[in-house]
């Protein structure tokens, strides 16, 4: 017998042994757990949405998060976003930069070139006359699109043959790569299936589509499913998806529970405590895009061309930001799960780094506010001029987390002698237009607690802060609705808007935010968590760092063990 | 009678239209229907206007309600804001599935509520009978929402955990297996029971209420004295004249339920109307929630109208012709 080391049998037997030892480790590994790491393909699951869509294309339905869930399971994008918030190719070969001339330097002119072999669910080729189409399709006030940022922007699209096009913008527009060829807005619409059709009839049931899935039923009010397309690759895992409207969040973690749903989005914090300790169920919880946010009305309410009597004061703003525990609110309202927010790009690559979050300091609260002027009152309220300290906070009515976060807020508050009275509204009523005399955008507020975001991946910000966004009788759209007016500001944001190369626009959106920043001109509470529970057998689920996307953006790579 | 229904027929109109008035004025409070388009900046002022316009909202509301109203009584019921369909053909497409629900609530209620008020009009002073008016009393007091999601906890949670046989915990059917009758029938048990909850409390003790007032009257006596008793008194002459404010009130009951199990709709997913009125009046989709408040109204009225030719129909002793 040779011996191979000290002590060691080395004969025929043992060896066998061994293999046989060896073998019997990896068949008992494969009955343990035999779905370790290979998708399986086949299967079909349930998700829940809690909104209908009313149309299943972006082009004219509404941008709710359950409604482009499915909008992204059906319509690929040329580029997709990873979870870091960089463009990937996906039907385009490449995505279009300065550094590989798919820019012009001027930013007005830009080259696509589409994969060779990509092709809608029905076979046809995917080609650049279905870009071209779409944007007709976007800028045809007959379609009635809701959205043509970017679209509107083209000046020309001239073909080079099927794969290829230049496009040419009527002036430079930075972010027109990441919200025409990468966001929600981004995907292209069939011309050889639509092209005579009413659009609209159509975008309720759409039967070609460029996504991993395609479209089978509507059932209005009951659920909308789709099955893979045979077309798309990668192919998707599943055969099918079912996505099931329940409009009530308990029904839905009740029903994620029984077993009757396989995956539930658009859930809270609160609800992923609700699920721990179930044993057929996983949360999954990422710091999104969206930021729960407080806006600081900069007008008087009663009297917009006036300044408002107290919020103008940057220190009575940084004495509200001081005295909100916000870390009390991540940690003990909403389980720890979610983050204190700094600035509205915090989960962006774009975010400043230099920028830290303001920890609570009740102390320097009030020593900003004596400085400004608020002498602590007889009744533990601030006094200036015979006028208390009040202010109205407003958010939307029926909003469970929001309205046990205000009477928190109400409290910390009081502490440094703010009265803070809650007033909530429908967000109908809250977010309607000027037309319509809504209250955020009539300026009759001080106070508005509600989420918001970045417009899909782009980190353009300008439409709360740019001066010539402000809400008035003479601009009605304008989003601006606090009416802030920082000509430094405005600055940062024409620099950052006019250009695309890439470094140039970070620099000025780090002074963008670090303005926002020092002024307090909003109140960034904490980072929402985009939340997906799903049930322990579904897996290949990743986040996607896109405010509309989120956790449905790769459905085609879900699969489920049998 | 042909004249009664005639002139309340006839009465229907003037009614709508001041329905429709005040409709139309309440549903500008449910907010802006473009509210949903102005959050976060995305949509242009251009789109904006061109939205509005679509909409008709550029007009001033009293010509709105002038395009409407001429509309509707050409049978036109109007197009969703928000999915651009026919409002009627959205309602008849939900309808039938809030009248599968109204339809096994009625059914279970009645079975059940009957027995019940009889058992406690009979045995009034019984232990049972004490029992079952403490429970109509809790049933009176229990939220419909709390109710809701405590059967799907225990019913559809609890029981599946404890490996024994569980009900589903929503919607009107298992998309994954298909739409079966058997499957309906499972998913209905649980709404139903919410629903039934409050109707059978209610029905059983109106039932009572008027069966003990029944059974003290004369006739009453005197059939007892000629030697009638149990069963034939009670169903045929008792119940005849008991049972019939009990059915002209169930069908008084009928038309809201079709739009107001709004909560159980929400609670237990049912595709029905109730949930739909929800979903839009979120969106402040005036065509819609005005074609529901119509479609409402003249169910109550239609009802209102059956309610009152029932209760001549039961009662030979009223009459609705003039003198």
């Amino acid at each position: 017998m040779k011996r191979g080391g000290v002590g060691v049998p080395r004969g025929p037997f043992f060896r066998g042994a061994q293999v046989l030892v060896a073998a019997g480790m990896l068949v008992l590994a494969g009955v343990i757990s035999p779905t370790l790491s290979a998708p399986q393909s086949g299967g079909a699951i349930v998700a829940a949405i809690w909104q209908e869509p009313d149309f299943l294309s972006w082009v004219v339905g509404d941008p709710c998060y359950s409604c482009a869930s499915i909008m992204q399971a059906l319509f690929e994008p040329p580029l997709q976003i990873d979870n870091a918030g960089n463009l990937v190719p996906s039907l385009l070969e490449t995505v279009p930069t300065p550094q590989n001339g798919g820019i012009s330097a001027d930013g007005k002119t830009i080259k696509i070139k589409l994969k060779q072999g990509v092709k809608w669910s029905d076979g046809q080729p995917i080609t650049v006359k279905d870009f071209i189409y779409t944007w007709k399709l976007v800028t045809d006030k007959e379609t009635g699109a809701v959205f043509d940022q970017g679209w509107s922007d083209i000046a020309s699209i001239t073909p080079q043959g099927d794969l290829q096009a230049t496009i040419q913008l009527k002036q430079v527009f930075a972010p027109f790569v990441y919200k025409t060829l990468a966001d929600h807005y981004a995907p292209w619409m069939p011309e050889h299936a639509v092209a005579g059709k009413k659009f609209r009839d159509w975008a309720r049931a759409p039967s070609v589509v460029s996504g991993p899935f395609k479209f089978v039923e509507f059932v209005s009010g009951d659920h909308i499913t789709v099955e893979r397309n045979p077309y798309f690759m990668p192919r998707a895992y599943l055969d099918r998806i079912t996505f099931k409207l329940v409009t009530d969040r308990s029904a839905m973690i009740a029903q994620l529970k029984a077993g009757g749903l396989d995956a539930g989005i658009v859930l809270s914090e609160p609800d992923v405590i609700s699920v721990k300790g179930d044993p057929s169920l996983v949360a999954y919880a990422e710091p999104g895009n969206n930021v729960e946010l407080w806006l600081l009305n900069q007008r008087d309410p009663q009297d917009l061309s006036k300044p408002h009597p107290i919020l103008t004061d940057r220190r009575v703003r940084q004495a509200l930001l001081y005295g909100v525990n916000r870390q009390a609110i991540a940690t003990n309202m909403l389980g720890g799960i979610a983050k204190v927010a700094v600035t509205i790009l915090d989960n962006s690559s774009w975010f400043n780094t230099a920028l830290t979050p303001v920890p609570s300091d009740p102390a320097k609260a009030g020593s900003l506010l004596d400085e400004a002027g608020w002498k602590m009152g007889a009744g533990g309220i601030r006094m200036k001029d015979g006028k208390p300290l009040q202010l109205t906070h407003s958010t939307t009515s029926g909003n469970q987390l929001r309205e046990q976060m205000q009477v928190v807020v109400q409290q910390q508050l009081k502490q440094i002698g703010v009265d803070l009275v809650i007033k909530d509204y429908r967000p109908a009523e809250l977010f309607g237009s000027w037309a319509n005399n809504g209250v955020q955008f009539r300026g009759r507020f001080d106070i508005i607690q509600l989420g918001d975001s970045i417009i899909g991946a782009d980190p353009d910000f300008s439409h709360f802060f740019f001066t010539s966004q402000i809400t008035s009788a003479n601009n009605p759209s304008g989003y601006n609705a606090s009416g802030v007016s920082d000509p430094q500001l405005d600055q940062a944001f024409t620099c950052e808007l006019s250009t695309s190369d890439v470094a140039k626009r970070k620099a000025c959106l780090n002074t963008a935010q670090k303005i926002v920043y020092d002024q307090v001109y909003q109140i960034y509470l904490y980072d929402r968590t985009d939340i997906l529970i799903a049930n322990k057998k579904l897996h290949g689920i990743k986040h996607q760092a896109n405010p509309v996307a989120m956790w449905l953006g790769n459905t085609g790579q879900w699969w489920v063990e049998k | 009678m042909r004249r009664f229904i005639f002139r309340r027929t006839v009465q229907f109109v003037p009614l709508l239209f001041i329905i429709s008035l005040v409709g139309f004025a309440a549903v500008r409070f449910t907010g802006d229907p473009l509210a949903v388009y102005l959050q976060g900046g995305r949509v242009s002022p251009e789109v904006l206007a061109a939205l509005r316009a679509r909409f008709g909202l550029d007009r001033p509301p009293f010509l709105q309600y002038v395009y409407w109203l001429v509309a509707f009584v050409r049978g036109d019921w109007g197009v969703s804001f928000v999915t651009g369909q026919g409002v009627l053909a959205m309602i008849a497409q939900r309808l039938p599935n809030s009248l599968v629900l109204l339809a096994s609530v009625t059914v279970t209620t009645l079975v059940l509520a009957v027995p019940v008020g009889i058992y406690a009009a009979v045995r009034p002073q019984s232990r049972l009978a004490n029992v079952l008016d403490a429970v109509a009393f809790l049933a009176f007091a229990t939220p419909t929402f709390w109710l809701g999601i405590l059967l799907i906890l225990l019913f559809a949670v609890q029981f599946k955990a404890w490996h024994l046989p569980s009900l589903p915990a929503g919607g009107m059917f298992d998309t994954r297996t298909g739409l079966t009758l058997g499957d309906v029938l499972r998913h209905l048990i649980l709404p139903t029971t919410v629903l039934s909850v409050v109707g059978v409390a209610r029905y059983s003790r109106y039932l009572r209420a008027s069966l003990v007032e029944v059974l003290h009257e004369d006739y009453i006596r005197t059939a007892r004295a000629k030697g009638l008793d149990g069963r034939a008194l009670l169903i045929r002459h008792a119940m005849r004249n008991a049972a019939f404010p009990v059915i002209t009130l169930a069908l008084l009951d009928i038309p809201q339920l079709v739009s107001f199990a709004v909560v159980t709709e929400q609670v237990f997913s049912w595709p029905g109307v109730g949930q739909m009125l929800v979903q839009h009046a979120f969106r402040a989709d005036y065509p819609l929630l005005m074609g529901l408040l119509m479609a409402t109204a003249i169910l109550v009225i239609a009802f209102n109208l059956l309610a009152d030719i029932a209760y001549a129909f039961f009662d030979p002793r009223i009459t609705y012709e003039a003198g």
